[in-house]
């Protein structure tokens, strides 16, 4: 996968770069919105990370040219604006997403790979992970053929980890995700809800499935 | 009179003057003086004129009476008649009235001398009408007044005798001269008008005065407004217990927007220091972790920990920036929220929902009930419930009750969160609402809290058109009190875009 980040701000690009390239994307970086362009047009990129206070010229001028030139690769766009106009003015010129600064990279790069993944690709009725098995239609979950007894909140915060499994689901996509609470919230409630999780989930089984990685948020996997 | 009546009508294409209260007072205490004047000098002068030309119309009319009879009784009056009216005219310089005698055929038998020179027959109203109608309308008494050939006025008057026998009937003319009253009238004019140019004069001199005088303290006002800077604002306008009533209500009103700008602007600068100290800590945290880390050579371990310290700092500094963001944002009309009517204890229930495995863990214990209807933003109401019960949750020991109750009203929709938790202080009830204002121990109680908890409350409650208030006290618990508008009363078009 190739992709190209449009980013003025060197130690962003750089990091962006960075998280990219260890993630298995081949990451190309521009630091103006003319070189953007031009490499945009000319390369053959899956999908472009377009900031939009670039100088000279700004990231929506850059995705419509890029547009008129007949390019349809997706677009995901880094704004520090959160004024819900921005937001509607990328997404109304055909951008695919849209990212407020400050943001996760974890979150950044859920993003990306949900938005390569959009088409034909269809949710399995059951996730397995190790030895953990997710019966997303009969509502049930099991643990070396044990059963899980599972609330429905924990239930769903356990299908939410397994769909997104390897990688990091933060706390903030949790609480929206699961209790709809989509705003700033306590996180520390996150954490109660996980912990609690966890000891249904893992703490009679020697291997441990949820993982935390501090500050950022839960990582379901086999490790 | 009303100065606005004189005014341009609006939309009128002439570029409207702009008068000042001076110019406007003035012209209008003017203007009625001229008026009252000027009704006053005609009326006196209508009621000179009359009196005195009844006055001569009385004279003229005894006249007529003594002529009358001298022609009803005595045979040979035109004897009598000529020696009265040759004595007047020899001897008198200026008689003091004329009187002519004509016959039927309206040719003169006898009159004062020089009587013709001056007033002429004809000059006299009806001087010979001889049909039946018009003798019956010359009984109306009329009179004329004429300025003879010597340039004095007389007073004309004519009088038509019965048919008598053996003599034919006879008219009587009388002119009495009115010079002296005339001009008695017309010195009065002259003086009417100099008494109202001086009153004009005197009206525009006053009302200047007047003006400059009840004026005078808006210039106060001014002045004081214009000494006011960031760094004093705590001048007042000086006594206003000695202004005018209307000014005096100007003058507190300003007083108390001076008071309630100072408070403004302690509040600011409170809530400056406090963000400055509220982006100290987690700066600070991860400067000092950032360089005793890099002080000497540590294990991977070690550095991974400064790391995700620091991502803990930043997550923190992100979400005050959001809470800033959506403060900043909540001012703007331009904010697009939903204006949905919803069940605030379904919300309730889902907020609980969320909140019940940290609640679990405190030993609380929510309850809820009441019912009612809310119209606006059902996120917004979660983030305010929200936001109440962290904070009862976080301010209180274990076993804390929270109990939620809805009630509806006919103006307005209530919601009472109340716990029974630590309570706060009387002295910092007033200042619970401000941005990042924290109570002393709560730093220590919820370190993650960013203090704008209730700054949101409060700016969601405004962008409903609600209030909220608080009650409280140290060690008894808190209860917070919301009120929405009832969704019945709220009938204006949605101003949402959604």
């Amino acid at each position: 996968m190739r992709i190209l980040i449009v980013e003025d701000e060197i130690k962003t690009a750089e990091y962006l770069r960075k998280g990219f390239s260890e993630n298995g994307f081949v990451a190309d970086v521009a630091n103006r919105g003319e070189d953007g362009l031009h490499l945009a047009v000319t390369g053959d990129y899956d999908l472009i990370i377009l900031d939009v206070g670039l100088p000279e010229r700004s990231g929506w001028s850059v995705l419509s040219e890029l547009r008129r030139s007949g390019k349809e690769m997706p677009v995901l766009f880094l704004t520090a604006r959160d004024a819900v106009e921005d937001r509607i003015k990328g997404l109304e010129l055909g951008a695919d997403d849209y990212l407020v600064k400050p943001f996760v990279f974890s979150e950044l790069l859920a993003r990306v790979r949900t938005i390569l993944r959009r088409g034909p690709l269809r949710q399995p009725d059951v996730l397995t992970i190790g030895d953990l098995v997710i019966d997303l239609v009969r509502h049930k979950a099991t643990r070396s053929n044990q059963r899980l007894d599972l609330t429905p909140k924990e239930f769903s915060l356990l299908s939410l980890l397994a769909r997104r499994a390897g990688e990091v689901v933060s706390r903030t996509l949790i609480a929206e995700q699961i209790w709809d609470m989509n705003f700033d919230s306590d996180t520390n409630v996150v954490d109660v809800a996980v912990r609690r999780l966890r000891a249904k989930v893992d703490d009679p089984f020697d291997k441990k499935l949820i993982h935390t990685l501090r500050g950022v948020g839960y990582v379901l996997e086999e490790r | 009179m009303s100065w606005r009546s004189v005014k341009k009508p609006a939309g009128s294409e002439l570029p409207r003057r702009r008068w000042s209260i001076t110019q406007r007072l003035v012209i209008t205490y003017t203007f009625s003086a001229i008026a009252m004047l000027a009704i006053t000098a005609v009326f006196l002068n209508w009621t000179l004129h009359s009196s005195l030309l009844k006055a001569e119309e009385d004279y003229i009319d005894d006249r007529i009476r003594v002529y009358r009879a001298i022609i009803e009784h005595s045979p040979d009056f035109l004897y009598s008649i000529m020696q009265d009216i040759e004595w007047q005219g020899s001897f008198v310089k200026f008689p003091q009235y004329y009187a002519r005698i004509l016959n039927e055929r309206c040719h003169t038998i006898i009159e004062t001398i020089h009587m013709n020179e001056l007033i002429p027959p004809e000059r006299f109203p009806d001087p010979c009408i001889f049909t039946k109608a018009e003798q019956e309308r010359t009984r109306a008494r009329k009179h004329v007044v004429y300025v003879g050939r010597n340039g004095r006025s007389y007073l004309l008057e004519s009088y038509w005798t019965e048919k008598l026998q053996p003599q034919q009937r006879v008219a009587i003319q009388i002119a009495v001269d009115i010079t002296s009253q005339e001009s008695l009238i017309r010195t009065n004019q002259q003086r009417m008008v100099a008494i109202i140019m001086l009153g004009i004069i005197f009206a525009g001199l006053f009302s200047v005065i007047v003006a400059r005088r009840v004026l005078s303290p808006l210039n106060e006002l001014a002045e004081t407004a214009k000494q006011i800077t960031f760094d004093k604002i705590s001048i007042s306008a000086t006594d206003p217990e000695s202004w005018p009533v209307e000014l005096q209500t100007l003058a507190l009103a300003f007083n108390d927007m001076l008071a309630r700008l100072r408070d403004s602007f302690t509040r600011l600068s409170q809530y400056t220091s406090n963000l400055a100290h509220e982006l100290r800590t987690p700066i600070n945290n991860l400067m000092g972790e950032a360089e005793v880390a890099l002080s000497q050579e540590r294990s991977l371990e070690e550095y991974r920990n400064v790391l995700e310290s620091g991502l803990e700092e930043h997550m923190r500094l992100s979400r005050m920036i959001d809470a800033l963001l959506f403060l900043a944002r909540a001012e703007h009309p331009s904010h697009l929220m939903e204006h949905v009517i919803f069940s605030p204890l379904e919300e309730i229930e889902r907020v609980c929902s969320f909140y019940e495995a940290l609640a679990e863990e405190k030993q609380a214990r929510f309850s809820w009930g009441g019912s009612g209807k809310i119209e606006g933003d059902p996120t917004l109401f979660r983030r305010i419930m929200s936001n109440l019960i962290s904070n009862a949750l976080y301010y209180s020991g274990a076993g804390v009750n929270i109990d939620m109750q809805v009630k509806e009203s006919a103006r307005f929709t209530e919601i009472t969160v109340s716990d029974s938790g630590y309570g706060i202080a009387e002295e910092d009830l007033s200042k619970i609402f401000d941005r990042f204002y924290r109570v002393m121990t709560s730093r220590s109680s919820n370190p993650q809290g960013s203090g704008l908890g209730l700054s949101i409350v409060k700016s969601i409650m405004d962008l409903h058109h609600g209030t909220v208030s608080i009650r409280s006290a140290h060690g008894q618990g808190t209860t917070i009190t919301l009120r929405f508008p009832s969704p019945r009363s709220t009938k204006k078009p949605s101003t949402s875009t959604q």
